[in-house]
């Protein structure tokens, strides 16, 4: 898989170098939210190797080699997870650095965003790439811009409503702890049913 | 050992059959693959990977199922060079060699690199930028660098000059000095099989017309030229193909077929696979 | 005798032809195999060749005579020309 994750990350080049100035930018950037984008970013690189992939019949010839089914599929998810960690990481590290050199109390209001940013990528590409594996790139990419816009309006409208819920399970005290496990659980859940979709879809394109 | 054994191969697409294929390639071996595009070589070649389902029939490839888990090793020993498919065209061959080496297990460098130099591919350059010639010399490079035991190359000289064409030839040839190594190529250029080939297959159509030794072929058959009204006295059933020119009828017959009394020629292969293939569209 | 696989590819044949070859000239006599070591040339026996010779020589003779017969020459006038030939040959 190693093999294959490398040709990934070789194959966005220049793309990846942008995301990686990305992250810096936008963690750096005042206001909460702003890593909200280099998150976002994130989850769609893989799509973008799907489509570099396609172009190439790079499936054909991969089926050839010494790849498993489940590291094919797996290395895209991988990827995804990687950059999105990365850019969560990296957010996370200069919220508390900018606290730690203002000596302010670290503000979890950032932390939380960026970790609930984090899990919604990891949802959208749960939701996305089982249908990039089925559709292929140009119809995945464009149900997943249509699916993305509904998400995002979805949680815009709801987003006062939960953060005042968000907020009453923090103030419960172990209510932070208790969030995080379950997004945790959830990400993890949903993304091994989407990984086993996956799989199931890619093998069915095999006519 | 029997590198590949096909038998009773069936594969069907809307509007196109490969009904019935069984062929071997004896270890040790080299086997060409001729046939007109869409006649399913490459078709062929992709059911011995296992890359698409077939109806019916038995793949073993290196004395492997190729249907089972196992065949995954498998892939390990089989270098493959594709007419169409390719690395992300952004990619390099410094890049691909990352890659490779962590994709095959007897993946080496220092051969990898000898081959780049001695195709004088650059190192750095996007496959995108590189000619036809050069992304065939390419995939052969990659194809050889991981010290496969089958070597199954789609089209592996088209598009290339006749120099080049006849240094990848002997490239091939060489790779079966060891009596372990064996080819399966295809091509639609005959002559560059005769040069190489211990033996041929003839797919016409979606069927498999011949497979036989090269010698062999080229012993048997022959060909005669001659008037119409000459002609008449050949025994029909001698007559494996045949076409008509403005002074006569040239045909291609076997030797053992008919009298010596005619005027019989040495024939290379593309005229027998020429004159084979008249005779099935003539049937 | 160089094995008969690098002989066949060095000299681009099919690696069948080769085989067939050795073995054809193994069961004329002209090659031995010894089990693991390859195949050798047979020391040849120098009057059996000699007679062989000899043999196609005089087939060729009447080969000769046949051919002279209706053109009515002579024995003396075939050995004349037989030596015009021979020195010519040695003049080459």
């Amino acid at each position: 898989m190693k093999g294959l994750l490398l040709k990934d990350i070789y194959t966005l080049g220049k793309q990846m170098k942008l995301f990686l100035v990305l992250i810096l930018v936008f963690a750096v950037m005042p206001g909460h939210s702003m890593s909200a984008f280099s998150i976002m970013y994130a989850a769609m690189l893989p799509m973008s190797t799907l489509a570099y992939d396609e172009r190439a019949k790079w499936d054909t010839l991969a089926s050839m080699m010494p790849y498993s089914t489940t590291d094919i599929v797996f290395s895209k998810y991988l990827l995804g997870y990687l950059a999105v960690g990365c850019a969560t990481l990296f957010s996370f590290i200069v919220q508390i650095t900018f606290s730690l050199l203002r000596q302010a109390p670290i503000e979890s209001e950032g932390i939380i965003s960026s970790l609930i940013v984090a899990v919604f990528a990891t949802l959208l590409q749960a939701i996305d790439l089982p249908m990039q594996f089925k559709l292929g790139a140009e119809r995945g990419r464009i149900l997943f811009i249509i699916i993305t816009v509904a998400m995002t309006m979805a949680i815009v409208t709801f987003s006062d409503t939960l953060t005042n819920q968000l907020f009453a399970i923090l103030n419960q005290g172990s209510g932070l702890f208790l969030m995080v496990l379950l997004c945790i659980a959830l990400t993890l859940v949903l993304n091994a049913a989407s990984i086993f979709l996956s799989v199931k879809l890619y093998k069915s394109n095999f006519k | 050992m029997n590198a590949i054994e096909i038998t009773n191969l069936t594969k069907t697409y809307p509007g196109f059959a490969l009904s019935n294929l069984n062929l071997v390639l004896p270890e040790g071996s080299i086997l060409g693959l001729a046939g007109e595009n869409g006649a399913g070589k490459s078709t062929t070649l992709k059911l011995i990977m296992n890359a698409i389902p077939r109806d019916s029939g038995t793949i073993q490839v290196l004395g492997t199922d190729n249907q089972i888990p196992a065949f995954n090793a498998v892939k390990e020993d089989i270098g493959i060079v594709l007419d169409e498919a390719y690395f992300p065209e952004v990619l390099t061959p410094q890049n691909v060699s990352s890659v490779m080496q962590h994709t095959y297990q007897r993946w080496d460098n220092a051969i990898y690199n000898s081959y780049l130099q001695r195709f004088a591919l650059p190192e750095k350059k996007p496959f995108k930028d590189f000619s036809r010639g050069m992304k065939m010399k390419f995939a052969i490079a990659v194809a050889l660098s991981h010290a496969p035991k089958l070597l199954i190359l789609d089209e592996a000289t088209s598009g290339l000059d006749p120099m080049v064409r006849d240094e990848i030839l002997d490239i091939f040839n060489d790779f079966t000095r060891d009596p372990g190594h064996s080819v399966l190529l295809s091509s639609h250029i005959i002559s560059d099989m005769e040069k190489i080939c211990d033996y041929i297959g003839f797919i016409h159509h979606g069927k498999l017309l011949l497979c036989e030794e090269k010698d062999r072929l080229l012993e048997e058959y022959a060909i005669v030229k001659l008037s119409d009204q000459d002609f008449l006295s050949v025994p029909p059933e001698a007559v494996h193909g045949k076409k008509e020119t403005t002074y006569g009828v040239e045909a291609l017959v076997k030797r053992t077929q008919v009298s010596a009394a005619f005027p019989l020629e040495h024939t290379n292969l593309e005229d027998i696979i020429l004159f084979l293939a008249r005779k099935e569209e003539d049937v | 005798m160089p094995s008969i696989r690098s002989l066949a590819k060095d000299l681009r044949i099919s690696v069948i032809t080769t085989k067939r070859a050795y073995d054809e000239l193994e069961k004329g006599g002209l090659l031995y195999t010894v089990a693991g070591k390859g195949c050798y040339v047979a020391p040849q026996d120098t009057a059996l060749v000699k007679e062989q010779h000899l043999r196609e020589i005089e087939s060729h003779i009447r080969k000769i005579l046949t051919l002279a017969e209706p053109l009515g020459l002579s024995q003396a006038e075939l050995f004349d020309l037989f030596r015009v030939v021979a020195e010519e040959e040695s003049n080459l």
